[in-house]
């Protein structure tokens, strides 16, 4: 491969730029029909009946759907089974569907779906956290009692003995809003049945096989009998998994029960609706230090939003718990974190998953603890980081990998200038309207999955007898480029040129279930498998041409497009391909790859709990003006260790789109919520930063390649937007000398 | 799903005619950027949408009688990329340049800004400072409004269901003039005004004021700019027309913003407002459309 090739490389950028690619709702059926969602106007009511006669009587409409017709479970989830197709018994949250209306159109079906009624009994709305817990009655679920939907603790050393003995202690409180995942593509499905009773699924789906799993459970079908497709997805960041599966099985109980294809296109107000959002978090935080700059011992205790859905709040907990101390040695941690049920919209997977939360907190009291020690915040965290063989908090040995944590944080500083710029800072001073400031945080992040599940991909590398290569992996491409990394690999691997290579468009039954593009895992297990397969399928090549090259097959090498060994003997790579088929051997190999072992005792709250970590470090430099109190992000300079960059423009396409939604969540992403139905569904009024908010920044890709999987890689999705709200909030602080506890940060009432 | 029909005329005499057939029943499309939202979200539901965009008679930009005069067809961009404009009514062409986006911008025209009346309306207080005129025209004559008195609530205008806006016409400056528009959004990017301040001086010290989104209508400060009449600027009459201005606005809170914040902004702005005027007309700085919050 050219070097050239590597610079930028994505193999679909000429589609997606010149609007030839084709989403979800591009894809259309000949026959198909559409189908529309009935939602209720309640948060929180008991059910007593669904009248869909005058909808059913409508010219032009099919079926309208309920709980009635589902076949299979009632209700699924990824953890606990709790999502309903079909609401039953309760309303849970203001997106709760009741119904489908499934008509010749879908002008028809929107003005059917007016026509459905239903009967409530009103229940009084379980809207917060703090009363919510513990409740006797009015429970958002019977399943959970005082509505705690999940409890994750650490107990390490013994933090209250230790407290008593501190030379200080320093406790605050914080809380993160819901934050909506702003993806282009709103959710959109369609389902064709074939005639051997086995149905298509198109759609947004960030994992195919959950799509399926959901599909199954609601319809009582196996595995087999769903074929869902890979396209391109137009955004996900975690948002695309629950919401849009429940969404498809919808339209396949459709098309499978009146057997022709039934699309269901969301618009944006729907997609605000009825999709989850990140977690909204409510932190105390209680650190012992010594007059040294030790950390001691840290208390921690969190309150996390699960709203009506349980969804994956279970497992996003579990990385804030896991995490809860940030890079940090502390030896006495005393943590809970609890998941609460609330009538509010439900919460789920969103990149950074449970960290930009803890990461906003522990951040921001670094700088308060180093302040109350009167010590400089970076040796502050210089004392206690983490470094070569660390214990962690929860008795993990950080020897699997190199621990960068300082060399990240020292590259960063050096480029931002962090040291001369934070003495420049304003602190609530300064002679012009401007405040000025620069704010530093920095974190680890396990790469993919971890303790929470289990972790295997596939790739299927199948060369074709004229040299071109087809190329599958289970890693599903949210847009992000994932299958311009594995292309890159493998065209690596082989040292051929990339256009050889071609990605197929894979599906559930192309190849097997490689986990969900989620938890920074997509590169990291998809170029393992890889690798994996490459190892393979070279095996099988240098067998196969050992005897034509007349060397040991270990001899023979990949280099320049060409097969080599140590004679003057070569074949160029189609030659070796041809030779393949004259030896009636296919050059097809399958890999599989199972990343490390992970471990997590519940009981103790103690493990190892990722194989390996992603280290970072943000500065931002804002200005505020002490008059408008409107705040100007103006550079941010973003380092992270991703063990191995295999398309750096990428990598650094990651950090910038990280950085944008870090910032939307600090400064201007803020979901209303009044009696738990969202006022701002729109984004109109919910406000992403645009193109002139965002600041210049400067992306350092560190390179420390990684030991623990083949692939060398350690992601950067998550990382690239977990420390920006944190550097944000803290850059605040400098310039206007006012600590902010709270999301997103709203200066203009302390305009002066 | 709303149903309307639509209609198309050349001239602007048939225009008038479905006008007065149609009436309160009929909405007028130019640009569309503020209609088509709207009708979708059912606030207007129109039976008749008559396209003017073919009237050939409502697409001028020109100088003539000492006024410009603004066609009912011109757009934000038009109005941005014209040498009249820019020259002879700085004070609207800096606010132009501030509606929305270079795409909404390309569609949206000024006469479509005022008539959908919404208390923030971009031009709105530029053409108010100018002492603007508002051209009506309907079936049975044609009468014109001084756009201080063109605004009657939120999303309400004095024009009727059988009239038609046809033009605008900014009466020319003598002498010299400052002028300034000040637009606070919640962020840099698009979005609409949590309050808007524009402002007139004239070299005998004659001052016009104008807020936008704080009160029912974009509305005049008569008492700030009586305070300040006849004088050149100094810190005790500013605080006195501020003072006025805040007497004179009534704010909400919404989702923009707080009615606190608003007020606070509005005597902020008015410092900046009056002193970017002041400062235009004595030495031409700072440039007509450098951001001055």
């Amino acid at each position: 491969m050219e070097d050239s090739e590597k610079k930028v490389f994505r193999n679909d950028a000429v589609a997606k730029v010149t609007g030839r690619a084709k989403y979800a709702d591009d894809y259309t059926f000949h026959g198909m029909i559409h189908g529309v969602p009935v939602y209720t106007d309640s948060v929180h009511a008991e059910i007593l009946g669904i009248d869909t006669a005058e909808a059913e009587s409508f010219p032009g409409v099919r079926k309208v759907l309920t709980w009635k017709d589902v076949p299979g479970e009632p209700a699924w989830g990824q953890i606990e089974h709790d999502h309903y197709i079909f609401a039953r018994e309760k309303i849970r949250y203001h997106g709760d569907v009741i119904a489908l209306v499934v008509a010749d159109t879908r002008d028809i079906a929107l003005q059917a779906a007016a026509l459905v009624k239903w009967e409530l009994k009103e229940l009084e709305p379980v809207l917060d956290q703090k009363t919510a817990l513990g409740a006797k009655s009015n429970l958002v679920n019977e399943k959970f009692p005082g509505n705690k939907v999940t409890h994750h603790h650490v107990r390490r050393g013994n933090a209250e003995a230790v407290f008593p003995a501190c030379y200080k202690i320093v406790e605050r409180e914080f809380r993160t809003p819901f934050v909506e995942h702003a993806y282009m593509e709103p959710e959109c499905a369609f389902a064709n049945p074939l005639t051997d009773g086995t149905i298509e699924l198109y759609g947004t789906f960030q994992h195919p096989f959950s799509t399926r799993r959901y599909c199954s459970a609601f319809l009582n079908r196996q595995f087999a009998d769903f074929v869902v497709y890979s396209h391109p997805t137009g955004g996900s960041f975690g948002g695309k998994d629950d919401t849009i599966s429940v969404i498809a099985a919808r339209a396949a109980l459709a098309a499978s029960l009146l057997r022709v294809p039934v699309k269901i296109l969301y618009d944006r107000e729907w997609s605000f609706r009825e999709s989850y959002k990140r977690n909204p978090y409510i932190m105390k935080y209680k650190y012992g230090l010594s007059p040294e700059g030790k950390i001691l011992a840290l208390n921690t205790y969190m309150l996390s939003e699960s709203g009506g859905i349980t969804s994956t709040t279970p497992w996003s907990t579990w990385r804030s718990t896991a995490q809860c101390a940030g890079p940090y040695v502390v030896d006495n941690v005393h943590t809970d974190v609890i998941g609460v049920a609330t009538n509010n919209v439900f919460t789920g997977a969103m990149r950074g998953f449970g960290t930009p939360q803890v990461n906003f907190a522990i951040e921001q009291m670094m700088d308060i603890c180093a302040e109350e020690l009167d010590l400089d915040p970076v040796e502050f965290r210089r004392i206690n980081m983490v470094r070569q063989d660390s214990i962690t908090i929860t008795g993990q040995k950080l020897d699997s990998h190199i621990v960068s944590m300082e060399e990240v944080m020292d590259k960063v500083i050096a480029r931002s200038g962090y040291l001369e710029n934070v003495k420049k800072s304003s602190r609530g001073k300064s002679d012009s309207d401007e405040l000025y400031g620069t704010g530093l945080a920095i974190s680890y992040r396990g790469s993919s999955v971890g303790a929470e599940g289990l972790d295997f991909a596939a790739c299927m590398v199948n060369c074709q007898f004229d040299g071109s290569i087809v190329l599958d992996t289970g890693i599903h491409e949210n847009g992000q480029g994932a299958q311009s990394v594995m292309m890159l690999a493998l065209a690596e691997e082989f040292d051929v040129p990339l256009s050889r290579i071609r990605y197929n468009r894979s599906s559930t039954t192309s190849i097997p279930d490689s986990g969900t593009t989620v938890a920074t895992r997509g590169t990291m297990m998809g170029v393992s498998a890889v690798r994996k397969a490459s190892a393979k399928l070279k095996k099988i090549i240098r067998e196969t041409l050992s005897d034509d090259f007349r060397c040991d097959p270990e001899d023979i090498r990949f280099e320049k497009d060409r097969l080599v060994a140590g004679g003057s003997y070569s074949l160029t790579w189609e030659e070796a391909m041809h030779r393949m088929f004259l030896h009636r051997t296919y050059p097809f190999a399958f890999g599989e790859y199972k990343a490390p072992r992970v471990s997590w005792d519940d009981e103790v709250g103690a493990g190892d709990a990722y194989f390996t970590y992603v280290y970072s470090c943000n500065v931002v430099e804002l200005t505020v003006n002490k008059k408008t109190g409107k705040v100007k992000v103006i550079k941010a300079t973003a380092g992270h260790d991703v063990g191995r960059a295999i398309n750096p423009e990428l990598v650094k396409g990651q950090i910038y789109g990280g950085i944008a939604q870090g910032l939307g969540m600090a400064l201007t992403e803020d979901l209303q919520i009044e009696g738990g139905k969202i006022m701002n569904p729109n984004f109109n009024k919910y406000r992403i930063p645009k193109s002139v908010d965002m600041p210049e920044i400067e992306a350092i890709i560190i390179e420390n390649e990684d030991r623990t999987t083949p692939s060398g890689v350690k992601g950067i999705g998550e990382p690239a937007t977990e420390i920006a709200a944190a550097a944000i909030a803290n850059a605040i602080y400098n310039a206007t000398g006012v600590r902010q506890f709270s999301l997103p940060i709203k200066l203009e009432g302390a305009a002066e | 799903m709303l149903n309307f029909d639509y209609r198309r005329p050349e001239s602007l005499d048939e225009a008038l005619s479905l006008r007065k057939e149609w009436g309160g029943k009929s909405s007028l499309l130019m640009g569309g950027t503020d209609l088509f939202l709207a009708i979708e979200e059912e606030v207007r539901r129109p039976e008749l949408l008559i396209d003017l965009k073919k009237i050939r008679a409502l697409s001028g930009l020109e100088e003539k009688d000492g006024a410009v005069h603004i066609g009912a067809a011109v757009t934000y961009s038009e109005l941005i990329h014209s040498d009249l404009v820019h020259q002879k009514l700085p004070g609207i062409w800096e606010s132009s340049r501030l509606v929305a986006s270079v795409g909404i911008r390309n569609s949206a025209t000024m006469v479509g800004n005022i008539c959908n009346a919404v208390p923030s309306a971009e031009s709105a207080t530029p053409l108010m400072i100018r002492d603007a005129v508002i051209h009506i025209t309907s079936a049975s004559g044609s009468r014109s409004v001084p756009a201080v008195e063109f605004f009657t609530g939120p999303r309400r205008t004095v024009v009727k269901d059988d009239e038609i806006v046809t033009s605008i016409s900014v009466p020319l400056m003598k002498g010299k003039f400052g002028e300034s528009y000040v637009k606070l959004g919640r962020y840099r990017g698009e979005d609409i005004a949590q309050v808007a301040t524009a402002v007139l001086v004239d070299e005998n010290w004659n001052y016009r004021i104008a807020y936008g989104a704080v009160g029912p209508v974009p509305m005049g400060i008569p008492g700030a700019e009586a305070v300040l009449k006849g004088k050149k600027p100094a810190a005790d009459l500013i605080e006195k027309a501020k003072s006025e201005v805040l007497n004179t606005v009534s704010p909400i809170g919404d989702i923009r913003a707080s009615k606190e914040y608003r007020l606070h902004m509005c005597a902020v702005m008015f410092e900046k407002a009056i002193d970017a005027a002041v400062s235009r007309m004595e030495t031409g700085a700072p440039a007509y459309g450098a951001r001055l919050i």
